[in-house]
């Protein structure tokens, strides 16, 4: 089972890059094209039945994918690219910085990463970049403190030391010492973060704060089903079970790294 | 900078850690981890710093190279005081100052080739620019160490304990220094391998003129490869002079104790044994006067009254005790 | 099986692990006797197989750790009847540990519980065995911390481990491992993680317990030096095989194993000015892996002896070289006569 998790990972995320750079190819319909066959059940011309609108949900489901990739990528961009270097410089040098900075993360850590989410968009507005650099801003402690430990504890390496026994720079040490021996571990943040940002987004679309209509988005879909689950379960199923997969992909990929 | 000048003088030197406790952090104390030590090292010189575990040994040869800062005294490199060197003049300092640490395997990147290990220190000072060139040397300084260039591609974990520190040997001397702080390094050696590397330091000494402060708890390696020998207790030096008269007619009582504590293969040879009593006190409250006292086989009433200055005894030649 | 006098009997014992890498034979069929109060050495560098072979005296090796065993290991218990500890149930082996032998590891902590006093350790070992009251073990700790000499034992056992010094802690061990009178003591590398100073009282205080109790030692080390300090027999392994034996004085005086020679030529000694300095005579070449040893003998590519066709293809057997003392080598004969180049 150990050794399965990645390979399980990795597949699902293959499966829905795939779905997001595929979109155009594989959905049988245009995502925002209606028709007059309203609310239909799953049949052979609509594998999934129609929404209310007559689209045809399979293709809003397939085009949901790019939603959550730009999302899920995007956020987890963003809290790398603050958590990143906020944690090697409050890990590699702590001092006063690292008074600063820990205190900061603990407090953000405190509250949980949804209803921060919540109260900033609700400030902000919902729509697509507003989402992105939110999800981001929510995430960046915990990718701060993950790089702070790993870098505090290898401050102390004697390799560390012997670097800077020869002359080596802060920055020198950082790069070719720190970042490199920390760097999996990074990667497997990053993985784990794009699991959040798109359960979050999904949430927050959930919630109805997140992408407007009539872009496709499956927190979006999920709750746009909830309405006719008498009618056809699969409206809000189809979505729900790929944001799962989705989320469960980067979380096997990301905790399978030690 | 004069030709009589040692390479290195260490005044007064002083490292002490603070302890901070309470609910309300204070200070509550000191690690007394080195106390007023001074010593100097001549050009091509070696220098034994023998101590035990709490001796501050490792923390001397940290503070001699401004890996530490220490808490007051100078050292001086060639007449300078490294205390008041910039990060750029450090830089300049850490071509002519190396260390060989005692952990082969802690001290090497395990994600880095044996190539990349050697020829970090000549990127660090931009010694070889041309690629080519640094190469060469990173194969020259190899093949110094008896390593072929198969070695290059390899990483630590592939090399044997003998094999890594011989690459630590390397990195250290790649800038060609003119001074070695050797911090143990072949305790954590196998006996076989441990001859190897002695004299592998030995020939470095000679072909580079390297000065070495050869740290360790070994008097024996010690004996073998050092002009003088410094021995530390505490924190503080106890008896410094000339190797083979410090090793053949100790005059401070550790030094004797720690000489014929020495197992010896035909214990013929080792003569009379001085097993010491009790243990090594707490650097956080050293003994009052001498700290070597509580354990000293020869210690009087006067002996807790007042520090004993290293007072010198014949030319070169000085120990810390008020009962000689 | 084994004679009157014997202790232990140890019979072509071998230890396989799997590992990665592929079996390893960390002991080769190493075989060697210990009399009664005996202090018998085994010395090796790292992948002798030294503390694989005392571990597995203790039947601490067990299938658990993916060791296999093979080969006799008899031990005579104090009742007069002798076992293979390699047959022995789990039950039974716990009762022989402690009670029949007892072991003190490199590193004392490891061994001491960190939650528990020093009392409660040692009190616990004492009651597990000899089945007293809590007071009655409580006098006879207090009683062996006092013999160990540790200055203020009510102290000490109120005191939990890290509270201790290195030398404290192997002295607390020594005393654990006392409580039950044990016949045969094994002392695996327990002075390496001390300071000279230490490591000489802990081996006076071996010394002292032995000449009261009689026990026998096996003492595991790497350093030549502290098996002349104890003296005794010596078994010198490399690579998983025994290479030479015999009393120390006679096998440290005229080594017949090449190994044995360059290991002592090669150690530097104290010369307190009586000799020049003169250079070390180093072992070239590195201690085979566990996983990818030489052909014929071990120490063949390390050793200035080897002859082509012979040492690189034949295993040798242990010899015979005079008086009890056995060597491992195909040329000891010519090495000794000086024959050999």
């Amino acid at each position: 089972m150990r050794r399965l998790r990645p390979v399980i990972g990795l597949l699902l995320i293959a499966a829905f890059v795939a779905m997001a750079l595929l979109a155009s190819v594989i959905a049988p319909y245009d995502p925002f094209k209606s028709s007059v066959e309203v609310i239909d059940p799953p049949s052979a011309r609509h594998l999934l039945g129609t929404d209310e609108l007559g689209r045809d949900i399979l293709s809003r489901v397939i085009y949901g994918a790019r939603t959550s990739l730009i999302i899920g990528l995007g956020a987890a961009i963003c809290a790398m690219g603050i958590g990143v270097p906020v944690g090697l410089v409050a890990g590699y040098f702590g001092g006063r910085v690292d008074m600063l900075v820990v205190p900061l993360i603990d407090l953000f850590i405190a509250l949980p990463g949804l209803v921060l989410a919540l109260i900033i968009t609700v400030m902000v507005g919902p729509n697509l970049l507003n989402l992105v650099l939110v999800l981001g801003f929510v995430m960046w402690p915990s990718v701060a403190r993950l790089v702070r430990g790993q870098t505090l504890a290898l401050r102390e390496t004697l390799y560390i030391e012997a670097a800077r026994a020869v002359g080596g720079g802060s920055a020198w040490i950082i790069r070719r010492h720190v970042w490199p021996n920390i760097m999996r571990v990074v990667a497997a943040q990053f993985a784990v973060s794009v699991s959040f940002a798109i359960f979050t987004s999904a949430s927050l679309s959930f919630l109805g704060l997140g992408i407007p209509p009539p872009t496709p988005d499956w927190g979006g879909l999920v709750r746009a089903g909830f309405d006719f689950l008498s009618l056809n379960p699969l409206m809000s199923l189809a979505p729900g079970a790929t944001v799962t997969a989705t989320v469960m992909g980067f979380y096997l990929t990301g905790s399978s790294v030690r | 900078m004069n030709g009589t000048a040692p390479l290195l003088e260490v005044r007064r030197l002083r490292k002490w850690y603070e302890i901070k406790g309470g609910v309300i952090p204070h200070l509550i104390g000191h690690v007394q981890a080195v106390t007023d030590v001074s010593f100097s090292i001549g050009r091509g010189e070696v220098l034994g710093l023998a101590g035990e575990s709490g001796s501050g040994k490792t923390t001397i040869g940290r503070c001699v190279l401004r890996l530490i800062e220490p808490t007051s005294g100078e050292v001086l490199f060639e007449g300078e005081d490294i205390g008041t060197f910039g990060p750029e003049r450090l830089r300049k300092f850490r071509r002519h100052a190396q260390v060989v640490f005692q952990d082969p395997f802690g001290s090497l990147d395990p994600r880095m080739t044996v190539g990349e290990i050697v020829s970090e220190p000549l990127e660090v000072q931009k010694l070889f620019p041309n690629s080519k060139e640094r190469r060469d040397r990173v194969v020259e300084l190899l093949e110094t160490v008896a390593l072929s260039s198969e070695f290059l591609k390899r990483r630590p974990r592939e090399l044997s304990g003998g094999q890594r520190q011989r690459v630590g040997i390397a990195r250290a001397i790649a800038v060609n220094p003119m001074f070695i702080v050797a911090d143990e390094p072949v305790s954590s050696l196998d006996v076989s391998i441990q001859a190897q590397i002695v004299n592998l330091l030995e020939d470095l000494r000679e072909k580079l003129g390297l000065a070495i402060l050869f740290i360790s708890h070994d008097i024996v390696v010690m004996e073998h490869l050092s002009n003088r020998i410094a021995v530390v207790y505490l924190g503080r030096v106890m008896e410094i002079g000339p190797t083979d008269e410090l090793t053949s007619n100790p005059k401070h009582p550790y030094t004797e104790a720690l000489l014929s504590a020495v197992p010896d293969p035909d214990p013929a040879l080792r003569g009379k044994r001085i097993v010491l009593e009790g243990d090594i006190p707490n650097p956080v409250a050293p003994p009052s006067g001498c700290v070597f006292r509580t354990r000293c086989p020869r210690a009087i009433a006067e002996c807790a009254a007042a520090i004993p200055p290293l007072r010198e005894i014949s030319p070169g030649r000085a120990a810390a005790c008020i009962r000689l | 099986m084994i004679e009157p006098h014997k202790l232990l009997g140890v019979r072509d014992l071998s230890v396989r692990f799997a590992t990665e890498a592929g079996p390893v034979l960390a002991v080769d069929r190493v075989s060697f006797d210990i009399a009664r109060g005996e202090t018998l050495a085994l010395v090796g560098e790292s992948g002798s197989g030294k503390s694989t072979a005392a571990l597995s005296l203790m039947g601490l090796l067990g299938a658990a750790g993916g060791a296999t065993l093979s080969g006799r290991i008899d031990l005579r218990l104090k009742n007069g009847s002798t076992h293979d500890i390699n047959r022995l149930s789990a039950r039974e082996l716990r009762r022989v540990r402690g009670n029949e032998m007892a072991m003190i590891f490199q590193d004392p902590m490891s061994s001491l519980n960190p939650v528990y006093t020093i009392e409660s350790q040692i009190c616990e070992a004492i009651i597990l065995h000899q089945k007293t009251a809590w007071p009655a073990a409580r006098r006879r700790a207090l009683e062996l911390l006092h013999s160990l000499g540790i200055p203020n034992p009510e102290k000490c056992m109120t005191s939990f481990p890290h509270q201790l010094s290195g030398g404290m802690r192997q002295r607390v061990m020594i005393a654990v491992a006392l409580s039950c009178e044990p016949r045969l003591l094994i002392a695996d590398e327990p002075t390496t993680a001390l300071d000279v100073t230490i490591q000489a009282q802990i081996i006076e205080l071996l010394k002292r317990v032995q000449s009261w109790t009689g026990m026998a030692i096996l003492f595991i080390t790497h350093n030549l030096g502290l098996v002349a300090e104890l003296g005794g027999r010596v078994i010198v392994m490399y690579a998983g095989r025994v290479v030479e034996q015999g009393k120390v004085a006679e096998v440290f005086s005229h080594p017949c194993m090449p190994y044995t020679q360059a290991l002592l030529r090669s150690l530097p000694r104290l010369r307190r000015a009586r000799a020049p300095r003169q250079r070390l005579q180093a072992i070239p070449g590195n201690v085979p892996s566990a996983v990818d040893r030489p052909a014929g003998c071990a120490f063949h590519p390390r050793c200035g002896f080897a002859a082509k066709g012979m040492c690189d293809t034949r295993l040798p057997a242990l010899e015979d070289c005079g008086g009890g003392h056995l060597a491992a080598c195909l040329r000891w004969r010519d090495i000794a006569s000086g024959k050999a180049a």
